[in-house]
């Protein structure tokens, strides 16, 4: 409801492998799908990357020297970047593609990999980031809107949803019935919502990122 | 008749014994005092005694041998023979007859001078046991000895040759010795003990046929006696060497079947990084024929690209194929083939492998290779094994140490006639250990390991008339191997 109206910049695919036959060879089978690509050879020089704001997955060698593929998807996790990753391997390890997944990996290719299943892993993935994208914008705004809101209001969008009424509301603050439904109206004002639901919604989405909602 | 007395004095004053016989009866005429102290017998006794009588009888020396021989001189100038005289003391005394037809008072009669040879006999007797001991020295040795002529036919042979061969050397005289050489052997054998200098000397080895039908193994010395003129032939000395041979073959069968196994083991290790290494090109040569295919379903292509893309793919097989070949040679199985190699293209061909393993243990290998080619006479498979070993092991040393502190240098150079090839890590080194201890069998520092890798690796550099030592770097350990250099020429 809210992604309709967003511009959306071309994805990215991001390759990393230490292999730079790999990276070539991937290079030109993304790009036979018009595909935007990016290669790096080990993931530190990916991290240095300035990455641009665009959707984005990443095609990732879980075996490399230096810093592993597995401990960058860790050092993505902490930072609390989100972006999808398939992970290549060259030998199959399960333990490896165990660890990998749980820690929310996309899908996990063995090498040689059908070129073709690659593409498809690739598309669903890049629709997934495009979601994401969407989505990560979309909190961002309705983040800023909730920022816009004075400590009051913020007080008072709070304690709505927790679940009180207007009435509980004024009693708790000593605050008359009327200035708490004054606030309402400009909370409303502020974050484009029209009923008590929206704004719960909106609310409950930010905290679930741990944005700063609750003041 | 003053005359007569004279030589009557001579005749009874000579040193040697004179007999006069009568030369029909062969009785003694009259003897000097010589006779007399030789036989023990007065003057009187012996002239009515016969030679039979002072003769050993039962030695064969009787009275119709003496007259026979008395004939013998009749008809001749002089005859000069052996007698065995029987003293009155009954001792035997060798002595020398010569014996003389001379006409005194126009009477034929045979003067017998006679010379007491015990002494000289004594020392025969001597030389003859000395003889005997010699011969019983020769039956009783290990070694066989045979003289042959220039064809090859036995002229003598020792008594060992009936424990050494079963033949019986009566049997076994003036046959051609050639006609029981293995055929395979005969020509290289002529040609050694033929050879037309004298007093050629040398070693040989050669099969030959038992008396029961097996083939045995002989290794002989060999003297070419054929100018001396108391031997006039070729001694031999033969010994059976079959048990060495024998063994030395099971011993050398074990080491290739160990050194295999070793190989084996090696790659075994390295099948997961195998694996890996494989599935790269293999990966990259499928991105590169899907990305054609796919573009040329499209349309959305030019031939440029598509080309550049399929020898991408081409690189990639050979990136596979340079692994696989690295890994068949590496475990070549068969007979050793010794050739002439370009060292530093022998170590080009292993870098796939060398990187399996130092990307497994996160090492670098730093190649300090000759800038001029160095030319080796080597196993392409047992030297590669070597390498890998020396190499593989530097690797496991290092893990010791940090990451980003694992060294390896992989040096060779040629010093003088000599090549040399120098495998150094930056690792913990010897530790205290007896560098000559590690060489040994199932000594390890690796928990994992059954530690036949060095000891295997010295004998294959041994096998190459090379040496392997150990010795503490400044870093960590260095293994160097030293080998002869050859020349390019042979490298054809």
């Amino acid at each position: 409801m809210y992604m309709n109206n967003l511009h959306v910049a071309e994805p990215i695919v991001y390759v990393i492998d230490d292999d730079q036959d790999i990276c070539n060879s991937l290079m030109f089978l993304l790009e036979s799908v018009q595909l935007e690509v990016k290669t790096f050879n080990s993931a530190v020089e990916f991290l240095a990357y300035e990455r641009p704001a665009t959707p984005s997955c990443l095609i990732l060698d879980i075996r490399m020297r230096g810093m592993s593929g597995l401990q960058l998807q860790n050092h993505l996790n902490m930072q609390k970047i989100k972006v999808p990753i398939i992970f290549m391997s060259g030998h199959g390890d399960i333990p490896m593609s165990v660890s990998a997944m749980k820690a929310g990996a996309f899908d996990f290719l063995e090498k040689p990999f059908n070129p073709q299943h690659m593409l498809n892993q690739i598309q669903d993935c890049l629709q997934q980031a495009e979601r994401d994208f969407i989505e990560q914008a979309d909190r961002q705004k309705q983040q800023a809107k909730l920022q816009s809101l004075s400590p009051r209001e913020n007080q008072i969008i709070n304690l709505l949803v927790d679940g009180l009424s207007s009435k509980q509301i004024a009693q708790m603050l000593t605050i008359s019935h009327k200035t708490v439904e004054i606030h309402r109206t400009h909370i409303h004002q502020k974050l484009g919502t029209e009923s008590i639901a929206q704004m719960v919604n909106m609310v409950l989405m930010c905290r679930g990122v741990k944005l700063q909602a609750a003041g | 008749m003053t005359g007569l007395n004279y030589y009557r004095t001579i005749f009874e004053k000579a040193g040697d014994a004179i007999f006069i016989h009568d030369i029909d009866s062969v009785d003694f005429m009259d003897v000097n005092e010589a006779a007399e102290s030789l036989t023990g017998y007065t003057k009187q006794q012996l002239t009515q005694m016969s030679v039979g009588q002072i003769s050993a009888y039962g030695q064969g020396f009787n009275c119709q041998y003496a007259l026979n021989k008395v004939k013998q001189a009749a008809s001749h100038q002089a005859i000069t023979f052996e007698w065995l005289i029987e003293a009155k003391d009954q001792t035997h005394i060798p002595v020398e007859v010569c014996l003389k037809i001379i006409s005194i008072q126009d009477q034929l009669k045979v003067l017998a001078l006679i010379r007491n040879i015990s002494e000289i006999k004594k020392y025969q007797y001597q030389l003859q046991s000395k003889d005997q001991y010699f011969k019983l020295l020769l039956e009783s040795s290990g070694d066989g000895i045979a003289i042959l002529d220039i064809q090859g036919r036995l002229l003598y042979a020792s008594p060992s040759l009936h424990r050494i061969l079963g033949y019986r050397d009566r049997l076994a005289l003036n046959k051609n010795v050639f006609s029981i050489i293995h055929p395979t052997d005969r020509l290289h054998l002529r040609q050694f003990l033929f050879k037309d200098h004298i007093n050629g000397v040398g070693i040989l080895n050669y099969q030959i046929l038992h008396h029961n039908g097996q083939w045995r193994h002989h290794e002989a010395t060999y003297k070419n006696l054929l100018s001396d003129p108391n031997i006039q032939g070729i001694l031999i000395n033969y010994r059976d060497i079959t048990e060495r041979i024998e063994a030395e073959h099971i011993a050398r069968t074990r080491e290739k079947q160990l050194g295999h196994m070793s190989r084996c083991k090696t790659m075994g290790e390295l099948a997961t990084a195998l694996a890996h290494e494989l599935n790269q090109p293999l990966a990259a040569l499928n991105n590169f024929v899907g990305g054609s295919i796919i573009r040329l379903q499209n349309g959305l292509t030019n031939t440029h690209e598509i080309i550049e893309a399929l020898n991408g793919a081409l690189q990639q097989t050979q990136r596979v194929n340079d692994i696989i070949h690295s890994m068949r040679s590496f475990l070549k199985k068969g007979e050793a083939n010794f050739k002439v190699h370009q060292l530093n293209c022998l170590i080009q061909d292993l870098k796939p492998l060398i990187h399996l393993k130092a990307d497994q243990g996160n090492c670098v290998i730093h190649y300090e290779l000759s800038v001029s080619p160095i030319y080796i006479f080597a196993d392409e498979t047992l030297f590669s094994q070597v390498l890998i070993n020396l190499v593989f092991n530097a690797v496991d040393a290092l893990q010791q140490n940090p990451q980003g502190q694992r060294e390896v240098f992989i040096r060779t150079w040629q010093y003088n006639q000599y090549v040399r090839i120098a495998i150094a890590d930056n690792g913990p080194g010897l530790q205290g250990q007896n560098p000559e201890q590690i060489f040994e069998s199932f000594y390890s520092s690796k928990k994992d390991s059954m530690g036949i890798g060095l000891t295997l690796s010295r004998s294959i550099v041994e096998n190459h008339q090379g040496y392997l030592w150990v010795c503490e770097g400044e870093l960590g350990a260095i293994f160097n191997i030293s080998l002869a250099a050859q020349e390019r020429a042979k490298c054809i």
